[in-house]
């Protein structure tokens, strides 16, 4: 008996040392730590300018003169094999395809095709990698939305952004590692919803933090009257007390997320106001990022904003510009769109470059899918619309050790579909983490019985896109 | 049994299942720091047992000399000590594997071969009276001893290295493949190596198939040549890889590492092609797959760098005590002991902070210091930490001077001075930097002619410029802001605006005419407005385009209904707060129709009836209308005023037709006025009709347009 005790003493000791031993297998990324990156990284941060609505990919920066030559004709069955339509233009009889209204010309060493609604970004050609293949399974706006966002159709799922802060975690603990800004454009618009920047089944920490799009991009940073730092630090102590106290009880993990809110919105009363503060940038950054960087709430003001947030060590700067969904009057809102976000894109890539940011920022450009070869309903001589496309769209990044000055990817003539080098929403996924130092495969969480990542049971790193 | 002894087998029994638990429990096993320096004391440890066991084995050869009854004693309390020393040392050893760095095989075969030593030493002291039973006691011991000359030349060669015993003078050099070495050499020779060598080698020869060298795959196994040239698929090296993983013939063999698919796809495109080992990467076409599966791992080895550093890892305490929310201090990487350091908001830094990071000066790679005061005297500072790459110093208090402080940086890439004051003379001191490729130099005190002439003169360093204005690009500017928000004057009100732009002209009228850049009003200061006014405005500036013109319309209404009933009710979507919407002095916003201040009419022709309490002088009538175009928001067609002084013998005392558009137009606020017979009047009905049927310019053409209305003013 002694001696069997004394072998139980020797269990005891030894389970001292295995945390885990009576909780199950550990939740975290299979033994490889949490908040650092699982090899070196090439970019730190990401920037997002989502393009919200599915800006056509055949008036920006797919060219295909073929479709100018068709103009009008049908669209071949053996193009369009049997791809599914969107409720919009089910019932049409015909398919009539049309041409780009607008013109397009070669840029950058590398002879990049763009639209003149873009001179802007056209003369960055030499930074970005563009690819012509992105494609989805998603055929209306909120699926593909969320499946570009959360990898998943469904929604409930953590954003791309939820998933970095919580594999690499935050860089600047004194703003949200997630932040997302909001613009709307003049075009036919989509919503946005708060499940796109979710935290999923994740810790609440991890979720978007949405900026006002009015003058405070953050409300409510002063101290109420009669109130001074040093008393409402004490209140917030005293407050954490209490719910620490709640938590021993419940031992609810969302509380302990909650103390950390507080603790991290009172270190933003001190880092916000540098954020906003224009004094250190010379004058002329207004004519950079085009005068409406001025203006609250407008794309270009958010691009500024984004740089400063991504400067000061936010990890994931996520903007939504909507406006993108041309179904008709492409012509007369397309330009508007353009002219909303050429200027401030091409200003941020630069922006990010002359400060020695570019190299380890990552800035993506793209919509949530394509749009169609062929009119919706019928084209007028100098208008039309274009319906919804899955199977190919563009998306162009820069930064971050993408491949600067190439075009990756290949459609056929008509733009339909992908001839070479296609780029699934999960590849994507796998290469933005690859960037950023993370294993996709490696990063999971243990949610109802099973493990998730952000690619779920899919994604290739695709090395064709990075330098 | 003595106490000592029955302590001690107590202790020995407990301290055996410890380490057969954290054996079993391995994996899983998270060493505190404090044991990990346990750990690390098992290099002195070790020796203890070693040379008890031997003491032991003296012992016990040489124990005709030391014959008595002692001798057994004796034996037993060395043969004790040995045991726990050598768990002790098992122990400490686990402990220290858990660090990271050793070779893995030798690690595992050194950890074996100790715990099975510190059970073999249990052993020996387990049994009872040695001298009875000789034999046993004999092989036991010399067990014992072989078991550790094996450990002990494991843990030799893991912390001296494997040749260290028996040098090796083969250097085996690193070889760099470019596009002119041979596919052979560059992609498949480093595949079989990885895959295949292991049994196919001079030493193991397994189907008498020899891999390493070309002669050797030329000839083939016992079934014959491993490659048919030109079709791989039958070929036997591609087959057998294409078989199921169960099938016995299946290679690698099940339980071996596989070859992946690209693997797989890379050595049958080579077959396919013909299996030339002369032809070079160089030869391939664009879209071979072993050029894609080159470029991928030449690339992966290149930069993708796991830059190996060699200096040894911070102490993970000093770490975290420099990390606070403002200073945050970071591996590269995880198991680099390359750090990072960035600095977050300029309020909270305190100078002696950058001082503090000295503590982890040789491991600091990247730092960055971006918007901190950091002055010229703290670039002394920073030149103590030698190994930083990458240094951030934009929008710093930094002015040139001290820059040389920065030469002792010998392996700083890349220095970003943006935003700060810098002299072609502190450039120049940069040069000597042997590493650095690229300066940041935008917006700083430098013109561009002057860059490009420190440019000419260090071509190896790249100098970013960053953007330039210039005065012949011309942008158009943002329309001037009106800070009003109520647009009903109930009294004189001042009117003001601003522009985020400095150094902007905001031109206005009042009276309804176009601004001009030149000759309208300039907007000096807040102006008063006290009737209905329509005010236009647009801001200019040298250099830029005029901005678009705004128009405001500002309401004002003399007589106050009592009441509003609604005779027919607005479209369900565009229900506004019913009738007491248009004389709730709320004003609605022309680009967003949704809003509850506007009601909106389609199907039928908005119809309203106004009470006054008393008979009203009333002598016009204006509606506050919404115009949309694109959005088929029309003028009505037309507008019919209603007016009596019972509800049921109302006389039409005026009838208008407004304007419709013939283009699309900007979206505005649409006022139309209507004057009356002069008349006191307690009861106005007003009725305005859409559009039945729009144009045929319109993209709706043919459907009903709306007519939008949120307000309505009796004067």
């Amino acid at each position: 008996m002694g001696k069997m005790a004394a072998g139980i003493g020797g269990l005891a000791l030894g389970s001292l040392l295995v945390p885990d031993l009576f909780r199950g297998s550990a939740d975290d990324a299979e033994g490889l730590p949490l908040g650092i990156a699982h090899f070196a990284p090439k970019a730190k941060r990401v920037i997002y300018l989502f393009q919200n609505g599915a800006p056509s990919q055949y008036e920006s920066f797919e060219y295909k003169p073929l479709l100018n030559k068709m103009a009008g004709q049908e669209l071949p069955d053996s193009i369009r094999m049997g791809q599914r339509l969107t409720g919009m233009t089910a019932s049409q009889a015909k398919f009539p395809l049309v041409g780009s209204y607008f013109k397009f010309a070669q840029y950058g060493q590398s002879g990049m095709w763009m639209s003149e609604l873009f001179p802007n970004i056209a003369n960055i050609a030499d930074d970005i990698c563009m690819i012509k293949t992105m494609h989805t399974e998603a055929i209306n706006h909120d699926p593909a939305l969320t499946f570009m966002q959360t990898g998943a159709q469904q929604g409930n799922r953590p954003s791309m952004g939820a998933w970095v802060s919580y594999g690499l975690g935050s860089e600047n603990k004194n703003l949200p590692a997630f932040s997302v800004l909001l613009s709307r454009g003049k075009g036919n618009g989509q919503g946005v919803y708060s499940k796109l920047w979710s935290n999923g089944f994740l810790d609440s920490t991890h979720q978007g933090v949405v900026f006002s799009s009015g003058e405070d991009p953050i409300l409510y940073l002063n101290n109420p009257a009669n109130s001074d730092r040093a008393s409402h630090r004490k209140m917030l102590d005293h407050l954490a007390e209490l719910n620490n106290m709640a938590y021993d009880d419940f031992g609810d993990p969302e509380i302990k997320a909650k103390v950390q809110q507080y603790e991290m919105a009172y270190r933003m009363q001190t880092a916000v106001p540098e954020l906003t503060d224009l004094s250190k940038e010379p004058d002329y950054i207004v004519k950079m990022y085009g005068p409406e960087c001025l203006v609250p709430g407008t794309f270009a003001a958010n691009c500024l904003l984004a740089r400063k947030l991504s400067e000061a060590g936010v990890r994931f700067v996520q903007l939504y510009h909507q406006g993108w969904d041309q179904h008709g009057n492409l012509v007369g809102e397309m330009p508007m769109q353009a002219m909303d976000t050429d200027r401030a894109s091409a200003a941020l890539i630069t922006d990010l470059k002359q400060r020695g940011l570019l190299d380890e920022t990552l800035v993506i450009w793209g919509g949530e899918f394509g749009r169609t070869n062929y009119v919706q309903g019928t084209a007028s001589k100098d208008n039309y619309g274009r319906d919804h496309h899955p199977r190919a769209y563009c998306t162009f990044m820069a930064g971050g050790g993408v491949k600067p000055g190439t075009v990756y990817g290949e459609t056929d003539d008509f733009g339909y579909n992908i001839v070479k080098d296609p780029v699934h929403i999960n590849d994507f996924h796998a290469t933005v983490m690859h960037l950023m130092g993370i294993n996709h495969e490696k990063l999971t969480y243990k949610h109802l019985g099973r493990r998730y990542r952000l690619t779920d049971l899919a994604g290739k790193v695709l090395p064709g896109l990075m330098a | 049994m003595s106490r000592f002894q029955h302590i001690l087998s107590y202790l020995l029994f407990a301290l055996h299942v410890l380490l057969l638990f954290l054996l079993v429990f391995q994996e899983k096993v998270n060493i505190p720091l404090g044991l990990q320096t346990i750990g690390r004391m098992h290099p002195m440890v070790l020796h203890l047992p070693i040379g008890l066991l031997l003491v032991a084995g003296l012992f016990w050869f040489f124990k005709k000399k030391f014959e008595g009854e002692n001798f057994e004693k004796l034996l037993k309390f060395v043969l004790a000590i040995t045991a726990f020393t050598a768990n002790i040392a098992a122990l400490m050893g686990f402990f220290l594997s858990k660090e990271e760095g050793y070779t893995a095989s030798l690690l595992t075969w050194h950890k074996y071969a100790g715990i099975v030593l510190s059970f073999l030493c249990y052993g020996l002291w387990l049994i009872d009276q040695p001298s009875t039973k000789p034999r046993i006691f004999t092989s036991a011991l010399v067990l014992s001893i072989a078991v550790l000359l094996i450990t002990g030349h494991y843990g030799a060669s893991l912390t001296h290295g494997e040749d260290y015993l028996f040098p090796n003078n083969k250097v085996e050099a690193d070889i760099v493949f470019t596009e002119d070495s041979p596919i052979f050499e560059a992609v498949i020779q480093p595949i079989l190596k990885e895959k295949c060598y292991q049994c196919h080698n001079e030493q193991k020869t397994k189907g008498g198939l020899l891999m390493t060298t070309l002669d050797g795959l030329k000839k083939g196994g016992k079934n014959g040549p491993i490659w048919m040239s030109g079709n791989a698929l039958q070929s036997h090296l591609i087959e057998r890889a294409n078989l199921p993983l169960d099938d016995k013939k299946h290679m690698p063999p099940k339980g071996k590492t596989q070859l992946t698919p690209e693997e797989i796809a890379v050595l049958s495109a080579w077959i396919n092609d013909g299996t030339n080992t002369q032809k070079t990467l160089k030869q391939l076409a664009v879209n071979s797959p072993i050029k894609a599966y080159w470029e991928k791992n030449k690339k992966s080895h290149s930069s993708t760098p796991e830059i190996s550093y060699d200096f040894e890892p911070a102490n993970e305490q000093t770490r975290q005590k420099l990390n606070t929310p403002f200073r945050v201090i970071f591996p590269l990487a995880n198991g680099s002991p390359a750090l990072q350091a960035d600095f977050f908001v300029r309020q909270a830094f305190k100078p002696e902070q950058l001082a503090e990071l000295t503590e982890i000066k040789e491991q600091l790679v990247v730092l960055n210091l971006s918007n901190m005061p950091i002055k010229n005297e703290d670039l002394k500072t920073i030149g103590q930490f030698a190994h930083l790459e990458k240094l951030v110093l934009n929008n710093t208090d930094i002015t040139g001077e001290n820059l040389s402080s920065l030469q002792s940086l010998t392996n700083l890439k890349s220095l970003s001075l943006s935003g700060t004051k810098q002299t072609k003379n502190s450039l120049a001191q940069l040069a000597k930097l042997p590493a650095l490729k690229q300066v940041f130099v935008w917006n700083t005190s430098l013109t561009e002619v002057e860059v490009n002439e420190i440019q000419k003169q260090f071509p190896s360093i790249r100098f970013e410029k960053g953007y330039i204005p210039t005065d012949t690009e011309m942008l158009k500017l943002t329309p001037p802001i009106l800070e009003n928000e109520d647009f009903v004057l109930s009294k004189p009100t001042l009117i003001s605006f601003k522009h985020p732009l400095k150094g902007v002209t905001i031109r206005y009228t009042i009276n309804g005419q176009q601004p001009d850049s030149l000759s309208s009003p300039a907007y000096q200061k807040p102006f008063e407005l006290n009737t209905y006014t329509v005010l236009k405005a647009k801001a200019v500036k040298a250099h830029w385009y005029a901005s678009d013109m705004v128009e405001y319309v500002f309401f004002k209404g003399k007589y106050h209904p009592k009441s509003v009933e609604l005779i027919n009710q607005p479209n369900p979507q565009y229900m506004g707060e019913g009738g007491n919407t248009l004389i709730n002095l709320k004003k609605g916003d022309a680009n967003d129709f949704k809003n509850k201040a506007w009601l909106g009419y389609r199907e039928k022709p908005f119809e309203a009836l106004f009470t006054f309490d008393t008979p009203t002088p009333i002598k016009s009538v204006m509606l506050s209308l919404g115009r949309n175009i694109g959005g088929f928001i029309f003028p009505p067609t037309s507008v019919e005023i209603w007016a009596g002084n019972s509800k049921s013998s109302l006389q039409l005392v005026q009838k208008i037709n407004p304007v419709q558009p013939s283009k699309d137009e900007p979206v505005r606020i649409d006022p139309i006025e209507t004057t009356l017979r002069a008349g006191n009047y307690a009861f106005v009905k007003i009725i305005a009709r859409p559009v039945t049927k729009l144009p045929s310019w319109h993209n709706g053409k043919g459907q009903p347009g709306w007519v939008f209305i949120d307000e309505v003013f009796f004067n």
